[in-house]
């Protein structure tokens, strides 16, 4: 039972290609980031779905669960939060059958069996700050709430402690119209407060057994900056392992009931890794916020920053190597190569594709039309090498690693150099530039005495010029003011607009006005005064023009200010012949 | 609670704290934590997906009355990288607003203070957050010895970094403190800071590089050779350190080679002016000159104010014979920088082919008083001085350049030059004194 139609002649070209085509669904409307994908044999009987958070858009579409078999989607189920990562894993060892499904999404984690529902787990409340709970406990106790003395305690304490400390039912009351807040302190007053934590991401950590499947450990990232540590069994907190920070992304290696070490990675970049019963030990600090995290070659980790570096760490935290990505990272995952024992790194550029790397070496590239958004690898129906990508269009495409596939010859371009056919041009000798040579060096005293006197003469006529407009006290700043004319209509009538745009910073100056002139036309009104023009905003002026005769006339438009001989800007539009009146 | 449904009946297993407040609850829905949608926005925005962001957090702003912390400081970080920093100081100021305690929020008030220029201020936030900051901050300690940089407070400045150093690998700390020492003239502090760091970062290119071009400074071009070479081995095509490496090998004669470097340089950066004036050099120097001046004008243009393509661009138009054009790109050199002598000199070579003597003999006396000691500036100061009919004053030039050459080697064909132009003067001396006897003569 193969659940993936599988296409071997889908595109052109594919025989030097290590990539089989066998899904493009363009409509498959996917809006997912990265972990929100995931393929698991939800129900044990060895054809593994493909499984996918969807973030919906926006008010039109909530966020769901969509189950694809194939390209084909066959459940789904609709979230009221937005899912942050979706994981799957077995409750038991070696049982198939024991697969669940984690998604967290709000502030619990949802798990589903065989796509059922089968356990909400709640992350426990964070502790209130003590004066707010004692302010609304007195308020539970009251036999009438007085909302007005309840709302000034509490606007009190918000400018007191600031409002990250506050909890979000006094931030949700006092944001509220006076005139609602009654019925919603009556509604939670005798409530005991709490304050709700949040999901950042999820993962898991394998148990105590390296045989798949395996039982593991569910990894819960909180908004309060810890990391839960929940057993697959009871769902119940085994550990909680401090962060300080919320976590973007988490990366577990090696076995929970062993030395197994999760890798956190945090919202300004901070990487570190802690283990049970340890501090975190922060490793380093990431020139910009990670966009990916994922497993580099057995324990090692790779990331994928804003700044488009990928950066490769050893288990201890060293940094093993760097480099600069063609573009802009969207997602990194790793991929491992069975048949030849290598673990690639694939990362999707926008721009590029899915570029594949061993270590720093770019390996292969798999061009797509769209950017792709996120990535998963993993088994699909019965194929155990599919690579789903999820387009930023919202496309689905999945591509199957050839057996035959070998990654051991390097890609001879390196996607960076792309641009090697910029080319290094030298110009040639041109008959021009050889006859100029061949006049200099014959001539080139009368040449230099000719360039001499042209320069003085230039000089002169500019210093003259100079003199003149000194002499006569005119200004000869820049004009700030420009215009712009354009013609509209058929004739014989014409509407000439003009915009008239103030680009200095201030105001512009007092008693301007525009003057249009042409011997060849009518022109209504021939003058326009002009307001004070504000910085800035184009002030559009109509003038109405119909030329006299046969001939096309050019209008002159000026902007002069009273008093002033010579206008301060010219501009001139042309009026072409009008056709002759048409017989309707 | 809102989903209950999916509990699916066990919620018996769920801990007793949360079955109490979810038995309690039942009836009200449970309120969102102001947080909860925090990862979205961050996942959107390292994927520079910005307007989307944009909208989410607008969304998040309206929901939280603009009490989400987070939220703010994005839409501050996306409003700086659109460089509204006036904007992102608001946005920054609304998340210290909501959270006074988180250091990151001080920090990025006083990096839009910084990039807005009221260095003051932006030095008071910075040490507000060293304050605060529960422990050493590398970052902070690196902007307040920026910030004391501008002051001009270099003492201050350099007590700051060194701190910076001393927590952190990062380059940038490192390169502040080596180019303050460099101001100072403490080259040797600098060249320790830049070892310092490449040991704790030997891939950086950056530091490779920016200690190379100290050696280079410092005239010790073998190690330059070195870092350039290091830095290349990290990334081959960081033209900041091809450059310098292969103007290394131009000056040792290996155009073809240094050429070539110039080739993978020009792809990053093909409109860099000096670039194309090495370029040109290089055909010079293989005697190609059609495509020295090609490459040479392309570098004058990219930058019309530079004084070495022009000052090259002459020189070659002096080799080709076209002392017009030479004369015009040298006056550009002269205007360029008026205080270098060699583009006076040139200039004057160039007019005095142009048979324009006084002109020639102007330019010279400039560069003679710019470079007394240079004997290229001596010998043709006195060639000049001669074909104008000063004697006196060349013969004056020319002893001068003895004294030069009794110091310092003179190139065997100045000092040729010079012999030749002696015992010209002499013989015109004794034919003048013969004039004066032949006179005496007459008139006796």
């Amino acid at each position: 039972m193969n659940g993936l139609g599988i296409d071997r002649h889908g595109v052109g070209g594919l025989g030097t290609s290590r990539w089989l085509e066998a899904i493009w669904e363009p409509g498959a409307r996917i809006y997912c980031l990265p972990g929100g994908l995931e393929m698991l044999d939800i129900s044990g009987d060895g054809d593994a779905r493909f499984i996918v958070a969807d973030l919906g858009t926006g008010a039109a579409e909530s966020a769901k669960i969509r189950v694809f078999k194939g390209g084909d989607q066959i459940t789904e189920h609709s979230m009221i939060d937005p899912p942050c990562g979706v994981v799957g894993f077995y409750s038991e060892n070696g049982e198939p059958q024991s697969a669940l499904l984690a998604v967290g999404a709000g502030s619990s984690v949802y798990i589903y069996k065989n796509m059922r529902p089968h356990f909400k787990y709640c992350l426990p409340y964070m502790d209130a700050h003590p004066k707010e709970r004692e302010i609304w406990h007195r308020a539970g106790l009251e036999e009438e709430l007085n909302v007005l003395s309840l709302s000034d305690e509490l606007e009190l304490l918000l400018k007191e402690l600031g409002a990250a400390t506050i909890s979000p039912r006094t931030l949700k009351f006092l944001g509220m119209d006076v005139s609602l807040r009654f019925s919603f302190a009556e509604q939670y007053r005798r409530i005991p407060l709490s304050k709700a934590n949040a999901v950042t991401t999820i993962d898991t950590i394998r148990k105590d057994s390296w045989n798949d499947p395996a039982s593991s450990c569910l990894l819960i990232g909180t908004e309060s900056g810890e990391i839960l540590v929940l057993d697959s069994r009871a769902f119940s907190v085994v550990d909680k392992l401090p962060l300080g920070w919320p976590p973007v992304s988490l990366l577990s290696t090696g076995l929970w009931a062993g030395d197994g070490h999760i890798i956190a990675i945090g919202r300004d970049g901070k990487l570190g890794s802690v283990r049970k019963g340890c501090a975190l030990r922060l490793w380093d600090k990431l020139s910009a916020p990670a966009v990916a995290l994922t497993t580099l070659a057995g324990d090692n980790a790779a990331v994928a920053a804003m700044d488009g570096t990928l950066v490769g760490f050893s288990k201890k935290g060293i940094k093993l190597w760097q480099l600069q990505l063609p573009g802009i990272a969207l997602d990194l995952i790793s991929l491992p190569v069975l048949q030849s024992g290598l673990s690639l790194l694939a990362v999707s550029v926008a721009g590029s594709g899915v570029l594949l790397y061993d270590g720093k070496f770019h390996v292969d590239s798999i061009k797509t039309a769209e950017p792709i958004s996120a990535i998963k690898h993993g088994r699909m129906g019965q194929e155990e090498r599919a690579m789903a990508m999820v387009t930023i269009g919202g496309g689905l495409n999945v591509k199957i690693l050839k057996r035959t596939a070998d990654f051991s010859v390097k890609a001879s371009t390196n996607p960076t150099m792309n641009s090697n056919n910029n080319r290094f041009t030298i110009p040639k000798k041109t008959r021009l530039f050889v006859e100029q040579t061949i006049r200099e060096r014959s001539e080139a005293a009368k040449i230099h005495n000719a360039f001499q006197s042209a320069f003085l003469r230039l000089r002169l006529t500019v210093a003259r010029k100079a003199v003149e407009i000194l002499a006569t006290n005119q200004e000869f700043r820049p004009n700030p003011i420009t215009l712009e004319a354009s013609v509209l209509g058929l004739g014989p009538n014409y509407l000439i607009k003009i915009l008239v745009t103030n680009i200095s910073d201030g105001l512009s100056d007092t008693e301007l006005f525009l003057v249009c002139r042409d011997e060849n036309a009518d022109i209504k009104p021939r003058v326009i005064d002009l307001p004070l023009l504000p910085s800035g905003i184009p002030i559009p002026v109509s003038v109405n023009a119909t030329p006299r005769g046969k001939i096309p006339g050019k209008v002159h438009i000026m902007l002069c200010k009273m008093g002033k001989v010579k206008p301060i800007a010219l501009t001139t539009v042309v009026l072409p012949v009008p056709e002759d009146d048409i017989e309707v | 609670m809102a989903n209950n449904v999916l509990s699916n009946g066990r919620i018996q297993h769920a801990t007793a704290a949360q079955r109490l407040s979810t038995d309690k609850a039942k009836k009200v829905p449970d309120i969102p934590a102001i947080e909860s949608r925090n990862w979205l926005l961050h996942r959107h925005y390292t994927r520079h997906e910005y307007k989307i962001c944009k909208i989410l957090i607008q969304e998040e702003l309206t929901r939280s009355n603009g009490h989400n912390e987070y939220a703010n400081y994005l839409q501050g970080l996306i409003m700086r990288k659109e460089g509204k920093i006036q904007d992102s100081l608001d946005c920054f100021q609304n998340a210290y607003n909501v959270n006074s305690r988180n250091v990151n929020n001080v920090k990025q008030i006083a990096k839009s203070l910084y990039l807005l220029g009221s260095h003051n201020r932006a030095l008071e936030a910075y040490l507000e957050a060293e304050r605060i900051s529960a422990i050493p901050d590398w970052e902070i300690l690196y902007n307040i010895g920026e910030c004391y940089t501008r002051f001009d407070k270099r003492e201050e400045a350099k007590k700051y970094l060194k701190k910076a150093v001393d927590l952190t690998k990062d380059e940038m700390p490192h390169i502040a403190l080596a180019k303050l020492y460099i101001m100072d003239d403490q080259v040797t502090e600098a060249v320790g800071v830049y070892t310092s760091a490449l040991d704790g970062s030997p891939q950086s290119e950056n530091i490779a590089t920016e200690l190379g071009l100290l050696y280079l400074k410092m005239g010790d071009t073998q190690r330059a050779f070195q870092q350039f070479g290091s830095a290349l081995a990290q990334s081959p095509t960081c033209s900041k350190a091809l450059l310098p490496m292969a103007s290394i090998m131009q000056t040792h004669r290996d155009y073809d080679v240094a050429l070539s470097k110039y080739k993978i340089a020009a792809q990053t950066i093909p409109e860099s002016s000096a670039l194309w004036n090495n370029v040109g050099m290089c055909f010079y120097g293989k005697q190609k000159f059609v495509a020295a001046i090609s490459c040479l004008k392309r570098a004058h243009y990219l930058n019309p104010m530079a004084l070495y393509p022009a000052c090259n661009l002459g020189i070659v138009f002096l080799t080709t014979g076209q002392p017009a054009s030479a004369a015009t790109y040298l006056c550009a050199a002269v205007s360029a920088g008026p205080m270098h002598p060699s583009p006076y000199l040139l200039l004057g070579l160039a007019l005095r082919q142009l048979d324009d003597l006084e002109a020639a003999e102007k330019a010279l006396t400039k560069a003679h008083s710019l470079a007394p000691q240079d004997p290229l500036v001596l010998i043709n100061y006195a060639i000049i001085l001669d074909a104008k009919g000063d004697q006196k004053r060349a013969a004056d030039t020319l002893t001068a350049l003895t004294d030069v050459s009794a110091v310092i080697n003179v190139d065997p064909e100045v000092a040729e030059t010079a012999r030749k132009l002696t015992a010209k003067l002499r013989r015109s001396d004794n034919s003048k004194d013969e004039n004066e006897r032949i006179l005496n003569d007459d008139e006796v």
